[in-house]
């Protein structure tokens, strides 16, 4: 580009991309992208072969390939060492088996085990690999089997007992996955190596605030008591991570996830009192300036936050 | 090495490429365009996000005031070309985010109209692809904005793997459309000149690339052609880029080209083409420093294994050594990257 502006000559330009691109870290690239890539598709294939010879398979074979597999990965990663991301990844390698193992363990031995039953045990089995792991991807797969196993107890045992629980394992996933954030935003701002990257912040921001939206957009269309700790709490929390995001972190991407969660909201809302006031094919219309309205506004205001984080960080 | 436009310039100093004074002008040059520079991408997706919703209200708005009937093909095509025609003009006569926003809604509502009533006219969604085409080259020209040209080239290419998901004796034209789509994607983003103008179309034809083998597989019909063909396009074309960072480098040391070219080949001759095009995505988006095109390489591949495990072409058992191989073709060479002596040198 300063190129083609007339700001560099042909030569500066040659040399100026051999530069770049000498310097890219392309080593580190490939390294990552062949490691992370191949586990994946590893594992993957692993899992597709399971679910084709499921019916073929004895059960001592299942038990074998699930179990010598997890052996496999926990002792390679030992040895490879786990401060070493290859030895991280197989710790998660390990950690995905053993989910394997128990969909072995619940299908042959007929325990009548509930689905909760295995996922929860799931989590339990995995803990000590996550916390001596020390790695933000380990981490958000747990809490993703943990969110799991907390769903399907929520549908399988609270709700038919009694259904006036059933908007309550929103806000308690929240609260649980918010703990787990505010302690990886303690451990971030205390300088942990291993927290450095903040896609996981993203990916755990991103599902609260998902949890907390539904009831509360559920509460805007047909008003009822059960849903109200997720309003109050979406509420009360929601100014605050966004100052906690502007203020502390300048994370122009989190506060791009509030903002999007709070046109949901507010237009759900505002949509709510138009249709249910005025009727009319004008409502319509009216409805669309609404939305324009509110999202160049959300839009607007990121901007502006935007420049003026660049600006703070210029000093 | 942590790379900053200062670091660069200081070094063009130091091989007497450009003098002080060119670099602090480049500096301030660059500080002022910041300020004017459009908004990150996830912004632009609130932006796009909300056009999309308000142009089915508008729609519906136009349906219930009984000024558009959906069996009418005329009065859609006609509604449709003036949304698109009031945009244009809002767009080209205003900058502020209220009318620019709007306008949007606007074009995307007439697009809609326009394609749904044009192809009710013709009673088959073969022209559509082909008014999407003409419709999306002129509008690109005349819409000056970012989201607007990113929608507009998905568009077309989207309708034209639509097209070809419906009809049998299309199906080989699957490959000729990935060769198009990966061509002119390495073109626009390789070459720099109006790069604000040809961005947004690279980025979405570099998007449909993936998007077409991944829409390929979502209706979970049968295909009838073979995949190997958008495997070799594809393998190809990531290794063209390699052999063009490579010489753009400088030629330093040839053993990683090879080895990362090895790695490629063998990939690709074992893998779906899917895998291929999520990580050309990746390393595309790596070599222009563009992060968006390596997040949605990222989120690609994951969600192209998904599908695939629903894909009837193939056997499961098939699918399972595709992906085990695959795996282990990619691990294979990562351990072998890790026994060069210039790598432990360099991460010692």
């Amino acid at each position: 580009m300063l190129f083609h502006e007339g700001l560099l000559s042909s030569s500066a330009r040659k040399e100026a991309l051999a530069y770049l691109l000498k310097n890219r870290g392309w080593a580190t690239l490939t390294d990552r992208l062949l490691l992370f890539l191949g586990s994946a598709l590893v594992l993957t294939g692993i899992v597709f072969f399971f679910a084709y010879n499921w019916a073929a398979m004895g059960r001592f074979l299942k038990f074998g390939l699930a179990e010598g597999g997890i052996l496999l990965a926990v002792v390679s990663a030992a040895w490879l060492g786990i401060d070493r991301i290859p030895g991280k990844l197989l710790l998660l390698v390990a950690s995905v088996l053993t989910g394997v193992f128990m969909a072995v363990y619940g299908q042959i031995y007929q325990t009548g085990a509930d689905a909760f039953e295995l996922f929860m045990t799931w989590t339990v089995l995995i803990l000590a690999w996550v916390l001596i792991g020390r790695f933000q991807a380990l981490w958000v797969f747990w809490l993703a089997v943990l969110n799991t196993g907390l769903i399907l107890y929520w549908v399988q045992v609270v709700v038919p007992e009694s259904r006036e629980w059933e908007w309550l394992i929103y806000p308690i996933l929240a609260g649980i996955n918010s703990a787990w954030l505010i302690a990886r935003e303690t451990g971030y701002r205390r300088g942990l190596a291993w927290l450095r990257l903040r896609w996981a912040r993203w990916l755990v921001l991103a599902s609260i605030l998902v949890l907390l939206s539904i009831p509360t957009i559920a509460f805007i269309v047909d008003p009822d008591e059960e849903m109200l700790l997720s309003v109050l709490l979406i509420a009360l929390t929601g100014p605050g991570a966004y100052l906690y995001f502007r203020r502390l972190e300048r994370d122009l991407f989190s506060l791009t996830l509030i903002m999007f969660t709070a046109c949901l909201v507010v237009l759900c809302l505002s949509g709510k009192i138009l249709f249910d006031i005025f009727d009319g094919p004008a409502m319509f219309l009216l409805f669309g300036f609404v939305i324009v309205g509110t999202t160049a506004l959300a839009a607007l205001w990121l901007v502006l936050t935007w420049k003026a984080i660049a600006r703070e960080s210029r000093g | 090495m942590n790379l900053t436009l200062r670091g660069l310039l200081g070094y063009l100093n130091s091989m007497n490429l450009i003098d002080s004074s060119g670099e602090s002008g480049i500096l301030e040059r660059m500080e002022a365009k910041q300020v004017q520079a459009r908004a990150p991408w996830y912004i632009q997706v609130l932006l796009g996000s909300g056009a999309w919703v308000a142009a089915i209200f508008f729609i519906l708005f136009m349906y219930e005031a009984k000024l558009v009937r959906f069996d009418s093909e005329m009065s859609l095509v006609v509604w449709g070309v003036i949304y698109i025609s009031g945009a244009i003009v809002m767009r080209r006569f205003t900058k502020s985010t209220f009318p620019v926003q709007l306008a949007l809604a606007m074009s995307v509502a007439g697009h809609l109209m326009f394609l749904i009533g044009f192809g009710e006219a013709a009673d088959a969604f073969d022209p559509v692809p082909f008014a999407a085409l003409i419709l999306g080259s002129v509008i690109y020209v005349l819409y000056p904005d970012t989201i607007h040209r990113f929608l507009s080239g998905l568009l077309v290419t989207v309708t034209f793997t639509i097209w070809i998901i419906l009809h049998k004796d299309l199906h080989h034209g699957l490959h000729i459309l990935v060769l198009s789509e990966t061509l002119l994607a390495g073109w626009l983003f390789l070459d720099l000149r109006r790069a604000d103008f040809k961005k947004p179309l690279a980025w979405a034809l570099a998007l449909s690339v993936p998007m077409t083998l991944f829409l390929v597989l979502v209706p979970k019909k049968e295909i009838h052609t073979e995949w190997w063909p958008s495997s070799l396009i594809l393998t190809a074309a990531l290794l063209a880029l390699y052999l063009i960072l490579y010489r753009v480098s400088g030629k330093p040391g040839s053993e990683p080209f090879f080895i990362a070219a090895a790695a490629t080949l063998a990939l690709g001759a074992f893998t779906t083409p899917g895998l291929v095009a999520g990580i050309g995505l990746i390393v595309l988006g790596y070599a222009v420093a563009d992060y968006l095109l390596v997040s949605m390489g990222l989120v690609f591949v994951p969600g192209f294994i998904i599908v695939y495990y629903y894909e009837m072409n193939v056997t499961l058992l098939h699918k399972s050594l595709i992906l085990m191989g695959s795996g282990l073709i990619l691990l294979g060479f990562g351990l072998f990257l890790r026994t060069r002596p210039w790598y432990a040198r360099r991460f010692s």
